[in-house]
Order: C-alpha cells, then sequence, then structure tokens
C-alpha cells in the first residue's frame, strides 16, 4: 500500500523531469543545428572568397592568353556576388585597371595599324598630290593652265566630285562642301594654296579617277 | 486624351534631344569649322585681288568672279567707302565685282591683312552658326605711269553663316559643313 502510494508521487515528478529534460535537449539541438548553418554558410563564403581570389589572380598573372573580353566576363561574375571582402575589393581594382590598361594599348595599337594602312595609301597617290602642288606653285597662269591641263587626264571627267575632309573625330567626320576636279584644280591656281593631301581615291575600269577625296593637313 | 498628350511630350522632347545633340559639337570639330570660314574669306581676299588686277586675263577675271559670287549668300552686299565722300555705297556681290574689274587705273593692288574673328561663330536656334570676321583691305590705284593715285586702308565686317548639310554622292551620304559669307559692311576708312 506504502509503495503504491510511493509510485504515485513519483510518476508526475518524473513525467515532469522528462519534460523538463526533453525542452531544454531539444533546444540545444536547435542550437547546434544553427551553429551548423551560419558555420556551413561561413565556410561557403570563404570558399567563394578563396576562388574569387584565385580566379582574380589567375586574370592578374595571366601573360596575354586570356582575351580582355574573358578576364571582363570573369571580372564581372566575381563583381556580381558582392563578396565585400577588402582583398578580392582590392585585386577587383587591380584587374579594373590592367584591363583599362589593355584596352588602351589595344586602341593605340590600332590606330597605329590605321595610320600606317593610311601612309602607304597616300604614299600610293603621291603623284595627284604632286599634280595638285606644281598648280598652286605655278608661276603664270599659262604654266598653271598646262598643268591642270595634263592633270585632267587622270580624271574620267571635269565633274568627278571632290571631297576635302577638315576634321575627322573618332567616327564623325566632317567636309567642306564638295567640289568638282574642274572647280578644285582652277581653285589651286587661283589661291595659290594646297593645304591639304590625298586620302582616298577611286577608278574606273579605264584606270581614271572617278572619285577623289582630301584630308586639311 | 492622355496617350495623346504622352506622344505630344515625347515628340516634344525628341525634337529637343535633337537639337541638344546637334548642338554637343566637340572642340575639335569646332576649331576645323571656325578655320574653313576664315579660309573661305582668304579666299575672297584672293579673288577680290584677282579680280582687280589688271594683269588678270578678261576670261579669267569673269571666270574667278563666278567663284566669288559662289562664296556668298543670294542678295549679300558689299560697302564701297572712299576718304572724299561720307557716304557709303553698297551694291550686290556680283555688281560690286563687276565694277572692282572695270576701275578706272592703270594698275589696281587690292590686299587683305588682319582677317580674325571679332565675334565667334555662334549656333542659333534654326541650327545655322553665325560670326562676323573683320578684315583690313588697303586699296591702291595707279596711273599709267605707275605713280599712286588713290590709297585707303578700309576696315570691314563680314558676316559668316555656317550651316551643316547632307548630300549624296556616289551614293553615299556625306555630311558637310556649307560657309556662306552674308554682308561685307564698312566699319572705317581711313588714308593708311
Amino acid at each position: 500500500m506504502k509503495t503504491h502510494f510511493y509510485f504515485k508521487r513519483l510518476i508526475p515528478r518524473l513525467f515532469l523531469i522528462l519534460l523538463v529534460g526533453g525542452i531544454a535537449l531539444s533546444s540545444g539541438g536547435c542550437k547546434s543545428k544553427k551553429k551548423l548553418a551560419q558555420e556551413a554558410a561561413a565556410k561557403e563564403y570563404a570558399d567563394r572568397v578563396a576562388s574569387a581570389i584565385a580566379e582574380l589572380e589567375a586574370i592578374l598573372n595571366d601573360d596575354g592568353a586570356m582575351p580582355i573580353s574573358e578576364q571582363e566576363r570573369r571580372l564581372n561574375d566575381i563583381k556580381s556576388q558582392n563578396l565585400n571582402d577588402a582583398r578580392v575589393n582590392d585585386l577587383i581594382k587591380q584587374v579594373e585597371a590592367k584591363i583599362a590598361a589593355q584596352k588602351e594599348a589595344l586602341r593605340q595599337q590600332q590606330l597605329e595599324e590605321k595610320k600606317k594602312k593610311e601612309a602607304a595609301k597616300e604614299k600610293t597617290y603621291g603623284y595627284v598630290d604632286e599634280y595638285f602642288v606644281q598648280i598652286a606653285n605655278a608661276k603664270s597662269v599659262e604654266e598653271a593652265n598646262a598643268r591642270i591641263a595634263e592633270a585632267m587626264k587622270l580624271f574620267a571627267s571635269p565633274d568627278v566630285p571632290v571631297l576635302i575632309i577638315i576634321s575627322k573625330v573618332g567616327s564623325e567626320v566632317d567636309y567642306d562642301k564638295p567640289t568638282t576636279i574642274e572647280k578644285y584644280l582652277n581653285y589651286l591656281k587661283d589661291t595659290k594654296n594646297y593645304n591639304n593631301r590625298v586620302q582616298n581615291v577611286e577608278f574606273d575600269g579605264y584606270g581614271q579617277i572617278v572619285s577623289l577625296e582630301l584630308i586639311k593637313n | 486624351m492622355k496617350t495623346y498628350r504622352f506622344i505630344i511630350i515625347f515628340l516634344f522632347a525628341g525634337f529637343a534631344m535633337q537639337g541638344l545633340a546637334q548642338d554637343n559639337i566637340s572642340p575639335e570639330r569646332k576649331q576645323a569649322i571656325d578655320s574653313l570660314a576664315l579660309e573661305k574669306v582668304r579666299d575672297l581676299s584672293k579673288y577680290i585681288s584677282l579680280i582687280g588686277d589688271k594683269d588678270t586675263p578678261f576670261s579669267e577675271a569673269n571666270r574667278v568672279i563666278d567663284r566669288a559670287v559662289e562664296l556668298f549668300m543670294e542678295g549679300s552686299e558689299v560697302g564701297v567707302s572712299s576718304l572724299y565722300r561720307e557716304e557709303i555705297n553698297y551694291y550686290q556681290v556680283r555688281e560690286y565685282l563687276e565694277r572692282l574689274m572695270r576701275l578706272n587705273y592703270s594698275k589696281v593692288d587690292i590686299e587683305w591683312y588682319k582677317i580674325e574673328y571679332v565675334s565667334d561663330l555662334e549656333r542659333q536656334p534654326d541650327g545655322t552658326y553665325v560670326g562676323v570676321i573683320t578684315i583690313f583691305q588697303k586699296f591702291s590705284g595707279y596711273d599709267k605711269e605707275g605713280g599712286l593715285v588713290y590709297q585707303d586702308v578700309t576696315k570691314k565686317d563680314i558676316t559668316v553663316y555656317v550651316k551643316r548639310k547632307e548630300t549624296q554622292i556616289a551614293g553615299k551620304l556625306i555630311g558637310f559643313w556649307d560657309v556662306l559669307l552674308g554682308d561685307i559692311r564698312v566699319k572705317e576708312t581711313t588714308k593708311q
């Protein structure tokens, strides 16, 4: 009877202890899950930072094998991750500077090549320039007219268009009012002023000039 | 109604932006246009000198008059002054040049110098750039014996109009700057 009474009092207490213990244990488990998740996130961030650093350093150490477009693509990919890491930010700045320098070097190289091509072209048309210089420097009207008559033989007709570039800034090309070769040759005779050079010449099937483009010196 | 209002505002903004874009000329391009306008005035000075020169053959002088007239806007006038009279006479460009060719001297020397802007080219609402270039003209007339009969120095202002135009040449669209000279006004005439 006494034992029965003892158990009757013990069971609720035991239940209470188990309940409290259970709650305590379960909350402890939650805490560790959060911690685990935090640790996993931190690891993932660290991995991403490490990967970004490796990639940025690879771009910086590249000796020219990687095209600029690829460097830019990788850089933009890293920037879009917003890693907010001091080392990564520093490397991003370095890579940006490297890409900018490479672009400028490429632009300069293209400009040089274009200039070389144009110079070679102008050299080819030097004989046309020579006629113009002779007309502008003629000592008399008769001499100038004789040179004009010779020069006209190079052209398909007296109405061949002459375009004079007054300014070339990037892709923007500005011309003086178009004229004809006959008027232009007489202009040289009248003003005694040839301050242009031949930029481009187009020929017909007979080798005569059908279009002339000059540029201001 | 709201849609119409939106379309009207959109079109208006489009035109305004176009105007702004055209106005946005780089300093290099502006300099090239300035130089082009100055060059046209220098060309005119050479044409005037040739037309006035008694050694220039008649046919050549007439051809040069045609070229000189092409430099001007239609209806432009040129002022003529003299040390012997107060008033300034204005003539249509062709008439002025033809009178210059027929001047009653045995030899005529006309020299233009100090050719420079007094008013820079400024963009007008219609897109035309307008400026004023000043020149000094030294005129000398001689008799048969080569003696100097008349000489004066005249300061003149030339209005210059520059407008961007486009034309098709051999199927290619060319954007060019059309420089036209306006009136030539006499500012002052002195002996030297």
